[in-house]
């Protein structure tokens, strides 16, 4: 596993675009250390590797699908209401390309 | 030293259904820009996706056509990335369980020999919004966030440019006819990318992978990737590396651009979707998606060819899928009418189509219409006069029987006695086009025709005319 350092904190904060104070990334620092303790003694369980990760807290199925009917949109000027900047009836921002 | 390419296909549809994947938002192509958005496509905190029953059963058809492993175990993924085209900063999607894997689907190779392409899997997820890019600014249009869409991954099976351009041609005549796409590239409703690699014959390992991109119709890939396989041998023969990149065709020049080098592989962080419970599918709902999937394309076809139509026909009718639906129900009222249907269908109404740059879904003319016309050339009328009255019903709308009357068109005799005297008549008017036609000159008997043609006001049948006009003329 990757060791998590300060600069992976500050790396990682970054790359999620926010920042804090110094004493904010000691404490998550501290806060990583024993969670990475917690791992390492889950890891220790043997077999664990033939179990999918837990998303749902207890095992359950649905067999609930939306029927194919469409509802009414929302009016364009609510839907652009948040945005910035529009131009044509569409958001407007700097270009990013992927 | 000989190269082989290595190519596999990801293939994005985009499925046909009236509303979004997760959202009751109007699925529709033509709308304008962000009018078919509600607080769930531009992720408004505490929005909750809603699986559609019909995308699913969409997915169900297609893998089925494709003959893969149906999972009636219904889960979804998040796929974490943060980009403008989505809002929630993820897309849903099928990365652990996709609806189905290890399929199939058969092509002819290049060579024409049917070949069997692997197909790794075929899962579910949704568009992303569609965004325009200007010099310093990129607008965004939120209608297609959030479309329907089934992703189809090939195994690495296809070897050349023909084999992927047929590969495809193949998947969008399943989605079209399976009524879960309308599959037009053009329109981006069926997307495709491409990786290829080359290594020498022989050889198990696999070369540096190049992904093409900006292929908008199946001839484009059939090119880019032939242009695609040169370059990156006549790389290779030069000692020069092959770079991991992104490549778009340019269709101008004929060749692939360099659009992007790939650095490290992006790590998307999947994980499953919390907010989606598994969704168990009854067997009964599968099969059921399953027995009520339309007639599929290979199916039609053999019908087509069973009902007396060649290859190529049958392949012109299906084409075109509303020309082919027409096809269906004209011939309906009687089968055996299916060749002259045809016919008609692919060149007096192509023609007109064309002519008139209409298509075929706005074509004014009643299927029942074109039968009744057939059935006149079934019953002795030639295709010259059955085609007038079409054209004159093409212009002017009414029933095949009004239109014969307008066009005062009979039916022409091919009764011999009557044939006979007029034959009779034209050979004893017209003695040196005897004694020609005696000298070689084949001319001279096509000259009588007319004659006879001309004599009998159009009403007798030319092919009864030429076979008594042979037998006259061995007399003489």
């Amino acid at each position: 596993m990757k060791e998590i350092n300060m600069e992976v904190i500050h790396d990682a904060a970054h790359r999620l675009l926010f920042d804090m104070s110094e004493s904010g990334y000691e404490m998550l620092l501290k806060e990583f250390d024993v969670l990475i303790q917690q791992m390492e003694t889950i890891g220790k369980i043997e077999g664990l590797e033939d179990y999918e990760p837990m998303t749902f807290p207890f095992d359950c199925t649905v067999d609930v699908l939306r029927e194919d009917i469409p509802e009414t949109p929302l009016p364009r000027d609510e839907a652009l209401k948040n945005a910035g900047n529009v131009q044509d009836h569409q958001i407007k921002l700097p270009k990013v390309v992927l | 030293m000989n190269f082989e390419a290595i190519i596999g296909l990801e293939i994005h549809v985009e499925m046909k259904t009236a509303s979004k994947m997760f959202s009751g938002s109007p699925n529709t192509f033509t709308r304008e820009p962000n009018t078919c958005v509600t607080p769930f496509d531009m992720a408004y905190p505490g929005t909750m996706p809603r699986v559609n029953k019909q995308a699913v059963i969409n997915a169900i058809r297609v893998a089925n056509a494709l003959h893969m492993e149906i999972d009636p175990l219904v889960r979804f993924d998040r796929k974490n990335y943060f980009y403008s085209d989505l809002p929630k900063g993820f897309q849903i999607t099928q990365q652990f369980h996709p609806i189905g894997k290890e399929g199939y689907l058969e092509i002819l190779g290049k060579d024409g020999e049917l070949k069997r392409i692997g197909i790794e899997r075929i899962h579910m997820e949704e568009d992303t919004c569609k965004q325009l890019h200007f010099a310093d600014y990129s607008l965004l249009d939120y209608n297609r966030a959030g479309v329907p869409l089934v992703e189809i991954v090939s195994k690495p099976d296809l070897r050349n440019g023909t084999e992927a351009m047929r590969y495809v041609e193949a998947i969008r005549n399943i989605v079209l006819y399976s009524g879960t796409s309308d599959g037009k590239m053009e329109e981006g409703s069926l997307r495709c990318d491409v990786n290829v690699s080359i290594r020498p014959y022989g050889s198990k390992g696999f070369g540096t992978k190049v992904e093409l991109k900006n292929l908008n119709s199946t001839k484009n890939i059939e090119l880019a990737l032939d242009y695609e396989i040169a370059r990156q041998t006549a790389c290779l023969l030069s000692n020069r590396e092959i770079a991991q990149e992104t490549r778009r065709y340019d269709e101008a020049s004929g060749k692939t651009v360099l659009m992007r080098v790939k650095t490290d592989a992006v790590d998307y962080k999947y994980f499953p979707e919390p907010n989606i419970a598994p969704i168990q599918l009854s067997m009964e709902f599968v099969q059921n998606a399953i027995d009520t999937c339309p007639e599929l394309y290979d199916s039609k076809l053999a019908r087509y060819l069973q009902n007396g139509l060649s290859q190529t026909d049958a392949e012109i009718l299906l084409s075109n899928i509303d020309m082919a639906s027409f096809f269906e129900e004209a011939t309906v009222k009687d089968p055996k009418l299916s060749k002259i249907i045809a016919n008609f269908l692919i060149v007096e109404i192509n023609a007109y189509l064309n002519k008139n740059g209409i298509a075929m879904n706005t074509l004014g003319l009643n299927p029942e219409t074109l039968s009744d016309i057939a059935a006149f050339q079934d019953a002795g009328y030639t295709h010259k006069q059955c085609a007038d009255i079409l054209n004159y019903v093409l212009e002017n709308g009414g029933s095949a029987e009004e239109a014969r009357l307008a066009k005062h068109i009979e039916k022409q005799s091919d009764n011999a006695s009557e044939v006979l005297a007029f034959v009779t008549g034209v050979l004893d008017a017209n003695p040196q086009s005897i004694e020609d036609f005696k000298a070689g000159k084949d001319r001279a008997k096509g000259f009588l025709i007319g004659q006879v043609m001309k004599a009998a006001k159009g009403k007798v049948n030319p092919a009864a005319v030429a076979k008594v006009m042979d037998e006259e003329l061995a007399k003489r």
